[in-house]
């Protein structure tokens, strides 16, 4: 009998899903639904095109209408999945369609959230997560002069990016004493903030938005912060984080907890159904306890493991075992890259080498779990391996951020002890 | 410059920084995009090291890409 998969989402979760799919079950009939109007595309590189520095569409595409047909994927554009019954294995669209499964991948992702104020949806106040979002925020960049930025975290800083290679001249509005105050300390954030400064964005601390100003025609014109000092804007980027895309499965069973609960297979508390990418919490077996990630490379990989996961004979399943890297790209000769978990833990450590040049990590259990780099990524790499091998640092967590650190330091210290 | 080996050809690799990026641009990635191995390859490149040569099939970068990173750099292999 010929299996049937259906991937709900044509992010990279649900792209990587599918080429995983038709690899492992050259004959399954194999469905991918996206309620977007167009092929998988390369979200992390839209920001570049909403900057203007892409300027063509095409190569930005990662799958085209053939790549579908090439594989004999079905694949439903403009299809909003409302419900999903999986005691009959069926999921229900929009427009009244059933679709049955054997196995079903929810690779749904986050839609970004508005701010809880006033007027926060007027026109010229953008949210940044789909190619539609790219071009309309382009659109208006190209003619704006002054912007607003609110969001002190990854995707925030990309709006600021966008209004410094657009010539806008910003504020930066942010609620703490610095930018992604959550894995940087003020020594690591001043780096940021000065090469903010450079690209005319100006980062306002302790401020925020308690509503947005708009003109008669219900355009915004600028942001009043909660100390009641009033910012000029007519271009407003807010990046404050996602609300996942559960809605559908309310009723189902299916367990969620901010996300979808996925243990390190992938797979949810109800049989033949999976998740994969953003929308997952997931069991990481290195943490040795449920977390989350917003980036390309994990989704891409979750997306791959529930796909051999949903195909795989009894007990021959793969587990999920991956240490993240998300960097920023926006700084001439600044590169900043955070991996693993930078947030969490219960130990950390840090130390400035110059006005360019910053290391955090953080450890939990006497192991490393993530970091921030800022200025030189030669060790990028190395940190990520030292996470994956779960290595006992106990007394030699020092080591690791001497501004020479290398491997075999590590090697040695172990041999002393 | 290619060099002919007996387990095969050998390449040649550097990176060159490109701006604005050329219309004719086919091959884009973010520099999220690469696994760590290709990731400290191209950090080599970059940082000028251009003398790199490997087997063909080894080369984690098609010849022509742009690889997104603190600027545009554009990957050739030979
Ligand atoms: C502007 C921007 C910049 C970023 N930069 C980086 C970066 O530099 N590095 C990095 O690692 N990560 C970056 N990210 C994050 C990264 O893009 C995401 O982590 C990744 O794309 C998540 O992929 P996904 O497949 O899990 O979800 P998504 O890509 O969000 O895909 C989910 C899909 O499911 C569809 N969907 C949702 N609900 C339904 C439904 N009910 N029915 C049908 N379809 C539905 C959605 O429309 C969407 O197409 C960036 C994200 C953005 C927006």
């Amino acid at each position: 009998m010929t299996e049937s998969y259906v991937i709900i989402g044509d992010g990279i979760a649900g792209g990587s899903a599918a080429k995983t799919l038709r690899e492992e079950s050259p004959d399954a009939d194999i469905t991918v639904i996206t309620d977007e109007g167009e092929t998988l595309y390369n979200r992390i590189l839209i920001k570049e095109y909403a900057k203007g520095k892409i300027p063509m569409e095409d190569p930005l595409f990662l799958h085209d209408e053939e790549w579908y047909e090439e594989r004999d994927i079905d694949l439903e554009l403009n299809t909003h999945v409302t419900h999903i019954d999986p005691d009959g294995h069926v999921v229900h669209t929009h427009e009244g369609d059933d679709y049955e499964y054997d196995a079903l991948l929810v690779a749904t992702g986050g839609t970004p959230r508005q701010l809880p104020v006033d007027n926060s949806d007027a026109d010229g106040v953008h949210h940044f997560w789909t190619f539609e979002d790219a071009r309309s925020i382009a659109d208006h960049a190209e003619e704006s002069e002054q912007g607003i930025v609110v969001g002190a975290g990854l995707l925030g800083i990309d709006f600021a990016a966008i209004c410094g290679a657009r010539g806008i001249e910003a504020n930066y509005l942010m609620r703490g004493d610095c930018w992604w105050r959550y894995a940087l300390s003020e020594d690591g954030a001043g780096i940021i903030h000065d090469a903010l400064r450079e690209l005319d964005v100006e980062p306002v601390f302790q401020s925020g938005v308690d509503h947005f100003v708009t003109d008669d025609d219900g355009h915004v014109t600028g942001a009043v912060d909660p100390n009641g000092e009033e910012f000029e804007g007519e271009f407003v980027g807010v990046s404050i984080g996602l609300d996942f895309n559960t809605e559908f499965l309310r009723g189902s069973g299916i367990e969620t907890d901010d996300g979808i609960v996925v243990d390190e297979f992938m797979e949810t508390n109800t049989e033949d159904i999976y998740a994969a990418g953003d929308i997952t919490r997931f069991y990481d077996v290195i943490l040795e306890e449920h977390a989350q990630n917003g980036s390309w490379d994990s989704a891409k990989k979750q997306g791959a493991v529930a796909a051999k996961n949903m195909t795989a004979a009894d007990g021959e399943a793969e587990e999920f075992r991956h240490v993240s890297s998300y960097s920023i790209s926006h700084f001439k000769d600044l590169p900043f890259v955070s991996f693993g978990h930078p947030t969490i833990g219960d130990d950390d450590r840090e130390r400035k080498y110059s006005d360019t040049e910053w290391r955090r990590l953080t450890f939990k259990n006497g192991k490393l779990i993530g970091g921030v780099l800022i200025g030189n990524l030669k060790l990028q790499s190395a940190f990520k391996r030292i996470i994956r091998e779960e290595r006992d640092l106990e007394g030699q967590k020092d080591l690791l951020i001497e501004e020479d650190f290398e491997m075999e330091m590590l090697d040695a210290a172990a041999q002393e002890q | 410059m290619a060099v002919g080996t007996s387990s095969g050809q050998h390449v040649h690799l550097s990176a060159r920084e490109v701006e604005p990026v050329p219309a004719d641009a086919t091959a884009l990635r973010h520099v999220d995009q690469l696994d760590d191995e290709a990731f400290d390859q191209f950090r080599r490149l970059v940082d000028g090291d251009t003398v790199n040569v490997q087997p063909a099939e080894e080369v984690p970068f098609e010849h022509g890409e742009i690889i997104v990173h603190t600027a545009y750099f554009r990957v050739t292999v030979r």
